[in-house]
């Protein structure tokens, strides 16, 4: 009995999956973006990784969280209002100069979305997250702290 | 009464969640991306996928050729989603759910946890009396053969 109930749910199972199936394989081939996203980076990392004076820091939390404290030299980022931070962005960048992008935390949509979007505008993949965020930025090191001199951790 | 009750609230939510989830296909992808467990590439494919399993699940219910299937769909998924949120708060990411596209992005994960385990009981009892359904059905078959 146990036998025949499995095989009963395997075939429902399998009917469903197959006909979501269907529909799922034509939005993977014809209607998802592949674009890839900036790749999470941890801060020990980004400093040993690249010169700190290289870093190009951007900020996509809210205005007054970055009013309190951000990443001096930080840019802040506005998802709905991208246009200044993108124009600030572009005076400041050149190839193979890597930007920096941080949020609240890891799960940061915001992040993401942004990293995505930068490396869209700027044609480059040095774009890269910040694990953890600004949660993962020492706080004794906040805004009155230079890139150039933090030590890794 | 009560299992109509149970069945329309737990297709309805999976029905729900799925279109969502399709209406923005960005933030799905990025929702499941940031849980960190896999690489992006592997995220669109289940971004892509998961919403056409949670409509098929819900749909599955109403169905009742398919109903046991359904509310396997339906229970694996809630199983799916509690591992992941579970992950998620224990290595401490601040993750939002994305399970309903962007009307939850600031629920809390913990929060998202407590209302799936809800969810986990009512499919567990849904997937329970459609097994003893379709046993007792096969029981008949095997008596009457």
């Amino acid at each position: 009995m146990i036998r025949r109930l499995i095989k009963v749910t395997a075939q429902q199972v399998i009917i469903l999956l197959g006909l979501a199936g269907i529909p799922a394989l034509l939005t993977v081939v014809f209607d998802w973006e592949w674009k890839t996203p900036a790749e999470f980076v941890e801060l020990s990392a980004a400093q040993s990784e690249g010169q700190m004076e290289g870093l190009l820091w951007v900020d996509v939390r809210d205005p007054d969280r970055f009013e309190q404290a951000h990443v001096r030299g930080a840019i802040a980022f506005q998802e709905e209002t991208p246009g200044p931070a993108l124009d600030h962005l572009r005076e400041r960048w050149m190839p193979g100069r890597r930007i920096i992008v941080y949020g609240e935390g890891s799960g940061s949509e915001r992040a993401i979305r942004a990293g995505r979007l930068l490396k869209r505008e700027f044609h480059t993949q040095n774009v890269f997250l910040l694990k953890g965020g600004w949660a993962a930025w020492p706080r004794d090191r906040s805004v009155e702290s230079m890139p150039q001199t933090i030590s890794p951790q | 009464m009560i299992w109509l009750l149970i069945r329309t609230l737990v297709s309805g939510l999976f029905i729900v969640a799925g279109l969502l989830k399709l209406r923005d296909a960005e933030l799905t992808i990025i929702s499941v991306y940031q849980y960190q467990l896999m690489s992006w590439e592997s995220a669109g494919v289940l971004a892509a996928t998961l919403p056409w399993i949670e409509i098929a699940g819900g749909v599955g219910i109403w169905l009742p050729k398919l109903r046991l299937g359904g509310a396997t769909l339906c229970l694996g998924l809630t199983v799916l989603f509690i591992a992941a949120l579970g992950s998620a708060v224990v290595r401490g990411l601040d993750v939002s759910c994305g399970c309903f596209g962007t009307s939850d992005m600031h629920v809390t994960a913990m929060k998202r946890l407590g209302e799936d385990m809800v969810l986990l009981v009512l499919c567990g009892g849904l997937w329970r009396s459609e097994i003893h359904r379709i046993r007792a059905q096969l029981q008949f078959e095997a008596e009457t053969a």
